[in-house]
Protein backbone atom coordinates (compact mmCIF):
# COMPACT_ATOMS: atom_id res chain seq x y z
CA UNK A 1 0.00 0.00 0.00
CA UNK A 2 1.37 3.12 -0.94
CA UNK A 3 0.05 6.57 -0.05
CA UNK A 4 -0.64 9.39 -2.37
CA UNK A 5 2.54 11.68 -0.78
CA UNK A 6 4.17 8.67 -2.37
CA UNK A 7 2.62 9.05 -6.20
CA UNK A 8 3.12 12.29 -6.20
CA UNK A 9 6.83 12.12 -5.13
CA UNK A 10 7.30 9.47 -7.95
CA UNK A 11 5.33 11.63 -10.48
CA UNK A 12 7.61 14.53 -9.81
CA UNK A 13 10.42 11.67 -10.44
CA UNK A 14 9.20 11.16 -13.51
CA UNK A 15 8.72 15.09 -14.68
CA UNK A 16 12.15 15.51 -13.80
CA UNK A 17 13.63 13.15 -15.81
CA UNK A 18 11.05 14.18 -18.41
CA UNK A 19 13.08 17.70 -18.31
CA UNK A 20 16.61 15.83 -18.23
CA UNK A 21 15.84 13.96 -21.08
CA UNK A 22 14.65 16.80 -22.84
CA UNK A 23 17.57 19.00 -21.93
CA UNK A 24 19.52 15.84 -23.03
CA UNK A 25 18.13 15.57 -26.54
CA UNK A 26 18.44 19.71 -27.25
CA UNK A 27 22.44 19.14 -26.16
CA UNK A 28 22.59 16.00 -28.59
CA UNK A 29 20.96 18.04 -31.19
CA UNK A 30 22.64 21.31 -31.13
CA UNK A 31 25.86 19.41 -30.55
CA UNK A 32 25.11 17.39 -33.95
CA UNK A 33 24.62 20.44 -35.36
CA UNK A 34 28.08 22.24 -34.33
CA UNK A 35 29.90 19.22 -34.96
CA UNK A 36 28.71 19.00 -38.98
CA UNK A 37 28.76 22.92 -38.92
CA UNK A 38 32.61 22.51 -37.78
CA UNK A 39 32.71 19.79 -40.11
CA UNK A 40 32.05 21.52 -43.13
CA UNK A 41 34.10 24.67 -41.90
CA UNK A 42 36.49 22.43 -41.35
CA UNK A 43 36.54 20.14 -44.53
CA UNK A 44 35.06 22.66 -47.23
CA UNK A 45 33.64 21.24 -50.86
CA UNK A 46 36.02 21.21 -52.81
CA UNK A 47 35.46 22.51 -56.02
CA UNK A 48 34.65 20.38 -58.99
CA UNK A 49 36.57 21.68 -62.24
CA UNK A 50 35.50 20.00 -65.18
CA UNK A 51 37.97 19.95 -68.03
CA UNK A 52 38.08 18.52 -70.86
CA UNK A 53 41.45 17.84 -72.76
CA UNK A 54 39.51 17.39 -76.02
CA UNK A 55 38.84 20.35 -78.02
CA UNK A 56 40.26 21.91 -81.01
CA UNK A 57 43.33 24.12 -80.93
CA UNK A 58 42.56 27.42 -80.74
CA UNK A 59 39.02 27.10 -80.17
CA UNK A 60 37.75 28.10 -76.26
CA UNK A 61 36.36 24.76 -74.93
CA UNK A 62 33.52 24.61 -72.78
CA UNK A 63 36.58 24.30 -69.88
CA UNK A 64 38.95 26.69 -70.76
CA UNK A 65 42.46 26.56 -68.71
CA UNK A 66 44.49 24.52 -70.38
CA UNK A 67 42.89 25.00 -73.78
CA UNK A 68 44.58 27.93 -74.30
CA UNK A 69 47.86 26.65 -74.46
CA UNK A 70 47.54 23.76 -77.56
CA UNK A 71 47.16 27.18 -79.92
CA UNK A 72 51.32 27.18 -79.25
CA UNK A 73 52.09 24.16 -81.42
CA UNK A 74 49.81 25.08 -84.07
CA UNK A 75 50.92 28.19 -84.39
CA UNK A 76 54.64 26.89 -84.28
CA UNK A 77 53.46 24.69 -86.80
CA UNK A 78 52.69 27.67 -89.59
CA UNK A 79 55.41 29.49 -88.49
CA UNK A 80 57.82 26.61 -89.44
CA UNK A 81 56.21 26.25 -93.01
CA UNK A 82 57.79 23.21 -94.83
CA UNK A 83 58.88 21.37 -91.87
CA UNK A 84 56.34 20.16 -89.97
CA UNK A 85 58.21 17.49 -87.83
CA UNK A 86 61.10 20.48 -86.82
CA UNK A 87 58.14 22.06 -84.91
CA UNK A 88 57.82 18.97 -82.11
CA UNK A 89 60.87 20.44 -80.71
CA UNK A 90 59.86 24.06 -79.93
CA UNK A 91 58.84 22.79 -76.75
CA UNK A 92 62.71 21.06 -76.27
CA UNK A 93 64.47 24.80 -74.98
CA UNK A 94 67.54 22.76 -74.52
CA UNK A 95 68.94 23.02 -78.61
CA UNK A 96 69.04 26.39 -77.96
CA UNK A 97 70.95 26.90 -74.92
CA UNK A 98 74.58 27.66 -75.74
CA UNK A 99 75.48 26.95 -72.44
CA UNK A 100 78.13 24.05 -72.38
CA UNK A 101 77.03 22.57 -69.17
CA UNK A 102 73.49 22.03 -70.34
CA UNK A 103 73.31 18.66 -72.52
CA UNK A 104 72.86 19.75 -75.98
CA UNK A 105 71.04 17.99 -78.71
CA UNK A 106 73.04 15.43 -80.05
CA UNK A 107 72.09 16.67 -83.40
CA UNK A 108 73.51 19.90 -83.23
CA UNK A 109 76.59 17.75 -81.83
CA UNK A 110 76.95 15.72 -85.10
CA UNK A 111 77.29 19.27 -86.82
CA UNK A 112 80.97 19.45 -88.01
CA UNK A 113 81.50 22.88 -86.86
CA UNK A 114 80.23 23.00 -83.78
CA UNK A 115 81.29 26.73 -82.54
CA UNK A 116 78.93 28.51 -84.30
CA UNK A 117 76.38 27.00 -82.73
CA UNK A 118 77.35 27.41 -79.39
CA UNK A 119 78.71 30.97 -79.44
CA UNK A 120 75.09 31.70 -81.53
CA UNK A 121 72.25 32.62 -79.02
CA UNK A 122 73.17 34.11 -76.34
CA UNK A 123 70.34 36.13 -74.81
CA UNK A 124 67.70 33.85 -74.81
CA UNK A 125 69.58 31.63 -72.41
CA UNK A 126 67.76 32.93 -69.25
CA UNK A 127 64.03 32.49 -70.46
CA UNK A 128 63.28 28.72 -70.65
CA UNK A 129 59.64 29.27 -71.97
CA UNK A 130 58.21 27.91 -75.49
CA UNK A 131 58.50 30.88 -77.24
CA UNK A 132 62.08 32.11 -76.05
CA UNK A 133 63.21 28.68 -76.87
CA UNK A 134 61.54 28.65 -80.02
CA UNK A 135 63.82 31.96 -81.30
CA UNK A 136 66.41 30.37 -80.13
CA UNK A 137 66.05 27.57 -82.44
CA UNK A 138 65.33 29.58 -85.10
CA UNK A 139 67.80 31.93 -84.45
CA UNK A 140 70.34 28.94 -83.83
CA UNK A 141 69.19 27.36 -87.00
CA UNK A 142 69.87 30.95 -88.93
CA UNK A 143 73.51 30.99 -87.89
CA UNK A 144 73.81 27.66 -88.86
CA UNK A 145 72.76 28.87 -92.48
CA UNK A 146 74.71 31.32 -92.22
CA UNK A 147 78.09 29.49 -91.28
CA UNK A 148 77.43 26.72 -93.45
CA UNK A 149 76.63 28.84 -96.31
CA UNK A 150 80.06 30.87 -95.60
CA UNK A 151 81.97 27.70 -95.14
CA UNK A 152 82.96 26.36 -98.18
CA UNK A 153 81.50 22.96 -98.74
CA UNK A 154 83.71 19.52 -98.78
CA UNK A 155 81.24 17.16 -99.73
CA UNK A 156 80.33 18.92 -101.73
CA UNK A 157 76.66 19.04 -100.93
CA UNK A 158 74.95 21.19 -98.45
CA UNK A 159 76.24 20.69 -94.64
CA UNK A 160 73.11 22.32 -93.51
CA UNK A 161 70.67 20.45 -95.30
CA UNK A 162 72.53 17.35 -93.85
CA UNK A 163 72.25 18.62 -90.60
CA UNK A 164 68.82 19.70 -91.11
CA UNK A 165 67.56 16.60 -91.90
CA UNK A 166 69.40 14.70 -88.82
CA UNK A 167 67.34 17.48 -86.86
CA UNK A 168 64.38 16.66 -88.33
CA UNK A 169 65.21 12.74 -87.97
CA UNK A 170 65.93 13.17 -84.08
CA UNK A 171 63.11 15.74 -83.28
CA UNK A 172 61.13 12.94 -85.32
CA UNK A 173 62.23 9.87 -83.28
CA UNK A 174 61.57 11.93 -79.58
CA UNK A 175 58.64 13.71 -81.53
CA UNK A 176 56.07 11.06 -79.80
CA UNK A 177 57.33 11.01 -76.45
CA UNK A 178 56.90 14.58 -75.18
CA UNK A 179 55.76 15.42 -71.80
CA UNK A 180 52.79 17.28 -72.60
CA UNK A 181 53.07 20.03 -70.72
CA UNK A 182 52.26 22.67 -72.99
CA UNK A 183 50.61 20.05 -75.37
CA UNK A 184 46.86 19.67 -76.29
CA UNK A 185 46.36 16.27 -75.23
CA UNK A 186 47.33 14.02 -71.57
CA UNK A 187 50.40 13.87 -73.14
CA UNK A 188 50.94 10.08 -71.88
CA UNK A 189 53.80 9.34 -74.02
CA UNK A 190 54.70 7.41 -76.84
CA UNK A 191 52.66 5.05 -79.11
CA UNK A 192 48.60 5.78 -79.65
CA UNK A 193 48.01 7.64 -76.88
CA UNK A 194 51.10 9.93 -77.41
CA UNK A 195 49.09 12.08 -80.00
CA UNK A 196 48.58 15.07 -78.05
CA UNK A 197 52.63 15.41 -76.88
CA UNK A 198 52.79 18.36 -79.14
CA UNK A 199 51.98 16.56 -82.27
CA UNK A 200 50.25 17.74 -85.32
CA UNK A 201 47.05 18.46 -84.90
CA UNK A 202 44.40 15.33 -86.04
CA UNK A 203 41.14 17.14 -87.09
CA UNK A 204 39.72 13.96 -87.60
CA UNK A 205 40.52 12.30 -84.14
CA UNK A 206 39.87 15.38 -82.36
CA UNK A 207 36.29 15.03 -84.35
CA UNK A 208 36.18 11.38 -83.19
CA UNK A 209 36.86 12.50 -79.71
CA UNK A 210 34.47 14.79 -79.59
CA UNK A 211 31.83 12.48 -80.80
CA UNK A 212 32.56 10.11 -77.90
CA UNK A 213 32.60 13.03 -75.76
CA UNK A 214 29.32 14.21 -76.39
CA UNK A 215 28.32 10.37 -75.68
CA UNK A 216 30.04 10.01 -72.15
CA UNK A 217 27.91 10.42 -69.47
CA UNK A 218 30.09 10.13 -66.44
CA UNK A 219 29.65 12.17 -63.11
CA UNK A 220 32.98 12.54 -60.79
CA UNK A 221 30.57 13.03 -57.96
CA UNK A 222 30.20 9.60 -58.35
CA UNK A 223 33.91 8.41 -57.16
CA UNK A 224 35.24 8.44 -54.09
CA UNK A 225 38.92 8.79 -55.06
CA UNK A 226 40.96 9.78 -58.29
CA UNK A 227 43.70 7.38 -57.56
CA UNK A 228 43.65 4.88 -60.84
CA UNK A 229 41.03 6.49 -62.43
CA UNK A 230 42.40 5.88 -65.89
CA UNK A 231 41.04 3.64 -68.81
CA UNK A 232 43.52 3.26 -71.47
CA UNK A 233 41.37 2.33 -74.52
CA UNK A 234 42.64 1.55 -78.37
CA UNK A 235 39.77 1.59 -81.29
CA UNK A 236 40.25 0.12 -84.63
CA UNK A 237 38.65 2.67 -86.86
CA UNK A 238 37.72 1.08 -90.76
CA UNK A 239 37.22 3.42 -93.50
CA UNK A 240 33.98 3.27 -93.72
CA UNK A 241 33.87 4.50 -89.99
CA UNK A 242 33.21 1.51 -88.17
CA UNK A 243 34.93 0.09 -85.29
CA UNK A 244 36.10 -3.23 -85.73
CA UNK A 245 38.24 -3.76 -82.43
CA UNK A 246 38.06 -2.19 -78.88
CA UNK A 247 41.05 -2.90 -77.09
CA UNK A 248 41.62 -2.10 -73.28
CA UNK A 249 44.94 -1.33 -72.27
CA UNK A 250 44.19 -0.17 -69.06
CA UNK A 251 41.16 -0.44 -67.10
CA UNK A 252 40.70 1.40 -64.03
CA UNK A 253 39.63 0.40 -60.49
CA UNK A 254 36.49 1.52 -60.88
CA UNK A 255 33.60 -0.30 -62.71
CA UNK A 256 31.51 2.39 -62.96
CA UNK A 257 34.20 4.54 -65.13
CA UNK A 258 34.86 1.43 -67.24
CA UNK A 259 31.28 0.57 -67.86
CA UNK A 260 30.62 4.82 -68.92
CA UNK A 261 33.83 4.06 -71.08
CA UNK A 262 32.17 1.03 -72.79
CA UNK A 263 28.60 2.90 -73.23
CA UNK A 264 30.04 6.06 -74.67
CA UNK A 265 31.89 3.35 -77.35
CA UNK A 266 29.40 1.55 -78.10
CA UNK A 267 27.06 4.71 -78.52
CA UNK A 268 29.33 6.86 -80.55
CA UNK A 269 30.06 4.05 -83.36
CA UNK A 270 30.23 4.10 -86.54
CA UNK A 271 31.81 7.19 -86.67
CA UNK A 272 32.20 9.37 -89.98
CA UNK A 273 34.16 7.66 -92.23
CA UNK A 274 38.11 7.69 -92.39
CA UNK A 275 39.52 10.39 -94.93
CA UNK A 276 41.05 8.79 -97.83
CA UNK A 277 44.58 9.65 -96.27
CA UNK A 278 44.62 7.11 -93.67
CA UNK A 279 44.45 4.13 -95.97
CA UNK A 280 42.63 1.19 -96.47
CA UNK A 281 43.70 -0.69 -93.80
CA UNK A 282 42.30 1.28 -90.73
CA UNK A 283 43.74 2.92 -87.76
CA UNK A 284 44.24 2.50 -84.30
CA UNK A 285 42.97 5.59 -82.35
CA UNK A 286 43.81 5.36 -78.38
CA UNK A 287 41.80 7.13 -76.03
CA UNK A 288 42.67 8.19 -72.23
CA UNK A 289 39.68 8.54 -69.94
CA UNK A 290 39.83 10.06 -66.77
CA UNK A 291 37.54 11.78 -64.86
CA UNK A 292 38.68 14.97 -65.63
CA UNK A 293 38.00 14.36 -69.74
CA UNK A 294 39.01 12.36 -72.69
CA UNK A 295 42.54 12.31 -74.15
CA UNK A 296 44.02 11.74 -77.22
CA UNK B 1 22.63 18.96 -53.79
CA UNK B 2 26.03 20.49 -52.51
CA UNK B 3 24.08 22.96 -50.93
CA UNK B 4 22.33 19.76 -48.37
CA UNK B 5 26.00 17.91 -48.07
CA UNK B 6 27.66 21.12 -47.10
CA UNK B 7 24.83 22.03 -44.34
CA UNK B 8 24.30 18.68 -43.47
CA UNK B 9 21.47 17.66 -41.55
CA UNK B 10 20.08 21.15 -41.00
CA UNK B 11 19.74 21.93 -43.67
CA UNK B 12 18.54 18.87 -44.77
CA UNK B 13 14.92 18.94 -42.14
CA UNK B 14 15.32 22.64 -43.31
CA UNK B 15 14.26 21.91 -46.74
CA UNK B 16 11.92 18.70 -46.29
CA UNK B 17 8.07 19.51 -45.73
CA UNK B 18 5.63 20.34 -43.04
CA UNK B 19 4.47 16.70 -42.64
CA UNK B 20 7.97 14.99 -42.96
CA UNK B 21 8.88 18.00 -40.03
CA UNK B 22 5.81 17.06 -38.03
CA UNK B 23 6.98 13.36 -38.61
CA UNK B 24 10.18 14.31 -36.96
CA UNK B 25 8.58 16.15 -34.32
CA UNK B 26 6.64 13.68 -33.14
CA UNK B 27 9.45 11.03 -32.87
CA UNK B 28 11.33 13.57 -31.28
CA UNK B 29 8.56 13.67 -28.10
CA UNK B 30 8.68 10.04 -28.54
CA UNK B 31 12.48 9.72 -28.11
CA UNK B 32 12.22 12.23 -24.88
CA UNK B 33 9.29 10.35 -23.35
CA UNK B 34 10.96 7.17 -23.92
CA UNK B 35 14.11 7.78 -22.44
CA UNK B 36 12.53 9.57 -19.03
CA UNK B 37 10.56 6.38 -18.89
CA UNK B 38 13.53 4.18 -18.90
CA UNK B 39 15.30 6.43 -16.34
CA UNK B 40 12.61 6.47 -14.52
CA UNK B 41 11.74 2.91 -14.76
CA UNK B 42 15.45 2.30 -14.02
CA UNK B 43 15.88 3.48 -10.81
CA UNK B 44 12.77 2.29 -9.61
CA UNK B 45 13.22 -1.27 -10.39
CA UNK B 46 16.94 -1.00 -9.07
CA UNK B 47 15.79 0.39 -5.74
CA UNK B 48 12.71 -1.86 -5.47
CA UNK B 49 14.96 -5.13 -6.02
CA UNK B 50 17.90 -3.73 -3.93
CA UNK B 51 15.21 -3.12 -0.89
CA UNK B 52 13.51 -6.25 -1.73
CA UNK B 53 16.65 -8.09 -1.09
CA UNK B 54 18.05 -6.24 1.98
CA UNK B 55 13.78 -6.88 3.50
CA UNK B 56 14.49 -10.59 2.58
CA UNK B 57 17.93 -10.62 4.58
CA UNK B 58 16.38 -9.10 7.58
CA UNK B 59 13.04 -11.79 7.19
CA UNK B 60 14.97 -14.24 7.57
CA UNK B 61 17.09 -13.31 9.93
CA UNK B 62 14.28 -11.83 12.30
CA UNK B 63 11.25 -14.38 11.64
CA UNK B 64 9.24 -11.71 14.02
CA UNK B 65 6.41 -10.24 12.16
CA UNK B 66 6.24 -6.84 14.88
CA UNK B 67 10.55 -7.07 14.39
CA UNK B 68 10.13 -7.35 10.85
CA UNK B 69 7.40 -4.74 10.22
CA UNK B 70 9.39 -2.14 12.23
CA UNK B 71 12.26 -2.43 9.68
CA UNK B 72 10.16 -2.91 6.57
CA UNK B 73 9.43 1.01 7.21
CA UNK B 74 13.20 1.82 6.44
CA UNK B 75 12.57 -0.12 3.11
CA UNK B 76 9.43 1.83 1.73
CA UNK B 77 10.06 1.57 -2.05
CA UNK B 78 10.47 -2.27 -2.10
CA UNK B 79 8.19 -4.53 -3.19
CA UNK B 80 8.71 -7.12 -0.70
CA UNK B 81 8.43 -4.82 2.22
CA UNK B 82 5.31 -3.42 0.80
CA UNK B 83 3.19 -6.57 0.16
CA UNK B 84 4.41 -7.74 3.79
CA UNK B 85 3.13 -4.37 5.51
CA UNK B 86 -0.09 -4.66 4.06
CA UNK B 87 -0.25 -7.96 4.99
CA UNK B 88 0.94 -6.95 8.37
CA UNK B 89 -1.23 -4.55 8.40
CA UNK B 90 -4.48 -6.82 7.73
CA UNK B 91 -3.10 -9.32 10.27
CA UNK B 92 -3.25 -6.72 13.05
CA UNK B 93 -6.95 -5.67 12.46
CA UNK B 94 -7.74 -8.58 12.53
CA UNK B 95 -5.34 -10.44 15.08
CA UNK B 96 -7.99 -10.09 18.28
CA UNK B 97 -10.66 -12.42 16.32
CA UNK B 98 -10.16 -16.14 16.87
CA UNK B 99 -11.38 -17.56 13.99
CA UNK B 100 -7.58 -18.33 11.70
CA UNK B 101 -9.41 -19.61 8.95
CA UNK B 102 -10.75 -16.52 8.23
CA UNK B 103 -8.14 -14.37 8.95
CA UNK B 104 -5.81 -16.51 6.92
CA UNK B 105 -8.12 -15.46 4.30
CA UNK B 106 -8.77 -12.15 5.21
CA UNK B 107 -4.62 -11.61 4.96
CA UNK B 108 -4.40 -13.52 2.11
CA UNK B 109 -6.44 -11.33 -0.19
CA UNK B 110 -5.21 -8.18 1.51
CA UNK B 111 -1.38 -9.50 0.32
CA UNK B 112 -2.74 -10.17 -3.15
CA UNK B 113 -4.19 -6.93 -3.24
CA UNK B 114 -1.07 -5.13 -2.28
CA UNK B 115 0.62 -7.68 -5.18
CA UNK B 116 -1.41 -6.85 -7.93
CA UNK B 117 -0.96 -2.91 -6.65
CA UNK B 118 2.82 -3.47 -6.73
CA UNK B 119 2.79 -4.79 -10.22
CA UNK B 120 0.41 -1.76 -11.05
CA UNK B 121 2.70 0.80 -10.03
CA UNK B 122 6.15 -1.15 -11.28
CA UNK B 123 4.98 -1.72 -14.79
CA UNK B 124 3.10 1.91 -15.07
CA UNK B 125 3.90 3.60 -18.53
CA UNK B 126 6.47 0.59 -19.64
CA UNK B 127 3.56 -0.78 -22.25
CA UNK B 128 4.42 3.28 -23.51
CA UNK B 129 8.01 2.12 -24.38
CA UNK B 130 6.16 -0.82 -26.47
CA UNK B 131 4.31 1.21 -28.20
CA UNK B 132 7.49 3.43 -29.07
CA UNK B 133 9.24 0.80 -30.46
CA UNK B 134 6.26 -0.83 -32.71
CA UNK B 135 5.14 2.25 -33.97
CA UNK B 136 8.25 4.50 -34.16
CA UNK B 137 9.69 2.92 -37.42
CA UNK B 138 6.83 2.81 -39.31
CA UNK B 139 6.29 6.98 -38.26
CA UNK B 140 9.58 7.69 -39.60
CA UNK B 141 8.23 5.32 -42.40
CA UNK B 142 5.67 7.31 -43.19
CA UNK B 143 7.53 10.61 -43.12
CA UNK B 144 10.29 8.82 -45.36
CA UNK B 145 6.99 7.65 -47.84
CA UNK B 146 5.49 11.24 -48.46
CA UNK B 147 8.95 13.10 -48.34
CA UNK B 148 9.42 10.73 -51.83
CA UNK B 149 6.15 11.49 -52.85
CA UNK B 150 7.70 15.08 -53.06
CA UNK B 151 11.02 14.30 -54.49
CA UNK B 152 9.27 12.70 -57.48
CA UNK B 153 6.69 14.90 -58.00
CA UNK B 154 9.91 17.33 -58.24
CA UNK B 155 11.22 14.78 -61.20
CA UNK B 156 7.93 15.38 -62.55
CA UNK B 157 8.09 19.36 -62.43
CA UNK B 158 12.18 19.46 -63.22
CA UNK B 159 11.30 16.50 -65.84
CA UNK B 160 14.42 15.49 -64.97
CA UNK B 161 15.45 12.03 -63.53
CA UNK B 162 18.78 12.68 -62.56
CA UNK B 163 20.26 12.26 -59.73
CA UNK B 164 20.67 16.02 -58.58
CA UNK B 165 16.73 15.75 -59.09
CA UNK B 166 16.20 12.76 -56.79
CA UNK B 167 18.93 12.83 -54.19
CA UNK B 168 17.51 15.46 -52.22
CA UNK B 169 14.33 14.39 -51.41
CA UNK B 170 15.08 11.35 -50.83
CA UNK B 171 18.28 12.14 -48.37
CA UNK B 172 15.68 14.32 -46.11
CA UNK B 173 12.84 11.80 -46.32
CA UNK B 174 15.36 9.32 -45.29
CA UNK B 175 16.09 11.49 -42.08
CA UNK B 176 12.36 10.62 -40.45
CA UNK B 177 13.15 6.74 -40.71
CA UNK B 178 16.41 7.28 -39.15
CA UNK B 179 14.77 9.27 -36.42
CA UNK B 180 12.13 6.17 -35.88
CA UNK B 181 14.55 4.24 -35.45
CA UNK B 182 16.51 6.31 -32.91
CA UNK B 183 13.66 6.78 -30.62
CA UNK B 184 12.41 2.88 -31.56
CA UNK B 185 15.78 1.08 -30.98
CA UNK B 186 16.33 2.28 -26.70
CA UNK B 187 12.56 2.00 -26.46
CA UNK B 188 12.44 -1.53 -27.52
CA UNK B 189 15.65 -2.47 -26.22
CA UNK B 190 14.27 -0.82 -22.32
CA UNK B 191 11.28 -2.68 -22.85
CA UNK B 192 12.98 -6.22 -23.41
CA UNK B 193 14.80 -5.43 -19.73
CA UNK B 194 11.80 -3.90 -17.72
CA UNK B 195 10.05 -6.29 -18.83
CA UNK B 196 12.19 -9.00 -17.14
CA UNK B 197 13.08 -7.62 -14.54
CA UNK B 198 9.55 -6.81 -13.58
CA UNK B 199 8.40 -10.44 -13.80
CA UNK B 200 11.39 -11.31 -11.80
CA UNK B 201 10.14 -8.92 -9.19
CA UNK B 202 6.23 -10.22 -9.73
CA UNK B 203 7.28 -14.25 -9.16
CA UNK B 204 9.61 -12.96 -6.13
CA UNK B 205 5.95 -11.64 -4.65
CA UNK B 206 3.78 -14.61 -6.04
CA UNK B 207 6.69 -16.88 -4.24
CA UNK B 208 6.73 -15.56 -0.88
CA UNK B 209 3.04 -14.25 -0.26
CA UNK B 210 2.41 -17.88 1.83
CA UNK B 211 6.07 -17.49 4.31
CA UNK B 212 4.70 -13.86 4.83
CA UNK B 213 1.21 -15.43 5.92
CA UNK B 214 2.53 -18.07 7.83
CA UNK B 215 4.85 -15.68 9.12
CA UNK B 216 2.16 -13.52 10.81
CA UNK B 217 0.11 -16.43 11.80
CA UNK B 218 3.04 -18.43 13.65
CA UNK B 219 4.37 -15.64 15.93
CA UNK B 220 0.96 -16.20 18.26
Amino acid sequence: MHSRDEERVEQRRLYAWLGVAAAVHVAVIASVVVLQLLYVRMHPPLKVVNVSLVSMPGRPGPAGGPKSLPATPAAVKEAAGPEPVAVKQVPEAPPAKPEPKVPEPPAVKKIPDKKPVVKAPEPPKKTPETADARKNLQAALENLKKKTESAPSKTGTSDLSNTLARLQKKVASEGGGGTGSSGSGSGAGGGRYGAGGGGAFDPYKAEIAGIIQNNWSFSRQMIRSAAGMEVYVSILIMPDGSVSQIRYDRKSTSQYLNSSVQRALEKSAPFPALPGEYGKRGIWVGFVFTPEGIGL
Amino acid sequence: MSEHTAGGIVSMIAGSGPVVVGVLLVLILFSIISWAIIAWKFGMVRKSKKESQDFLDSFFELQNADKLFAASESYRSGSLPRVFRAGYIEYSAMRERGDIAKVRERIRRAVKREVNGESKRLTRLVPFLATVGNTAPFIGLFGTVWGIMGSFQNIGLMKSASLAAVAPGISEALVATATGLVAAIPAVIGYNYFSSEIGQIERDMEDFVPDFVESYLNQQ
